[in-house]
């Protein structure tokens, strides 16, 4: 029933998932960029 | 095992691609099922983006079985006594590295591989039901399979971000380049399976193009293998329901 309840709350849906949104985005975009970065290093290595 | 500084490859990009698409298809669906207009344009999509899911879903679990090392389902740590262990080498601080996903992780992907296939089928069932108040019994359900799919991708992202500090391993960052440092005794995957990866693109490609090009916006009906679903109400849906409800009243009152 926790569950239920927490599925009728939008507010809280709405942090979570934007959370969720801006993770997802922040991680593979930190990720593509530490691949570039460890790429340029080999290359000026 | 020590840390070897060496990267070595651990996930192979069918993997990866799964993973982040996967992801991006729940955040579009949830978002769109959660916060969009039953009636709106856009919330079929909310149904597509779910299928699309089931869609990748299958195919990750072919991968489970035939993929790499790290991406086959027996590379997976499922038991109980092995989550148990990695909590307290986390809460104690101590390292314990390794190549592939950790017990809480292998856990968190089959909770929500099983969640999809339970959201899939109470997708289909609404989509299929033959009165409001059933498909209202069977959305309740469907809403409760989301959110316990939310909760635990946000309890899977607190504990990379856990596992990242206490570890010093960024298992998130390792999502995306596909390496990881190397761990003493344990091998790393020699192919990226870049075949396979094109033909996961081309095969999830290919479902979003037969649900966009056999969807009718105006009736918002869906013809798929030859059943048709319904992806949302029309205002004529809503104007002959009105009307059944009249002509019933009418009739109640003879």
């Amino acid at each position: 029933m926790i569950l239920l309840k927490l599925a009728q709350m939008d507010s809280l849906a709405m942090i979570a998932i934007g959370f969720l949104a801006l993770t997802v985005l922040t991680t593979f975009g930190l990720g593509i960029w530490v691949m570039q970065q460890s790429k340029s290093k080999k290359v000026s290595h | 095992m020590n840390v070897i500084n060496n990267p070595v490859k651990v996930f192979d990009l069918p993997t990866r691609l799964f993973h982040w698409a996967f992801a991006l298809l729940f955040v579009g669906a949830f978002a769109i099922g959660k916060f969009g207009d039953d009636e709106g344009a856009i919330y079929p999509y909310h149904m597509m983006m779910g299928m699309l899911m089931t869609l990748a879903l299958g195919l990750r679990i072919l991968w489970g079985i035939f993929g790499t090392k790290y991406a086959r389902f027996s590379s997976f740590k499922l038991s109980p006594s092995a989550l148990i262990d990695y909590f307290k080498s986390i809460f104690a601080g101590n390292k314990k590295p390794t190549l592939g996903r950790n017990p809480a992780s292998s856990f968190a992907a089959i909770a929500m591989f099983g969640l999809i296939i339970a959201l899939g089928i109470s997708g289909y069932l609404m989509a299929t039901a033959a009165t409001e108040d059933q498909m209202h019994d069977i959305k309740e359900v469907h809403e409760i399979f989301a959110t316990l799919f939310l909760l635990i991708a946000v309890l899977h992202i607190i504990g990379i971000a856990v596992h990242t500090i206490t570890q010093k391993d960024p298992i998130g960052l390792a999502m995306v380049s596909g390496t990881k440092a190397g761990v003493d005794g344990e091998v790393g995957i020699e192919n990226n399976h870049a075949l396979a990866a094109l033909a996961f693109v081309l095969a999830l490609g290919a479902g979003a193009w037969a649900l966009t090009t056999n969807y009718d916006g105006t009736s918002k009906q869906l013809n798929l293998f030859g059943q048709t679903l319904q992806l949302g109400e029309t205002e004529h849906d809503e104007g002959q329901g009105q009307g059944e409800h009249d002509e019933a009243n009418e009739k109640d009152e003879d």
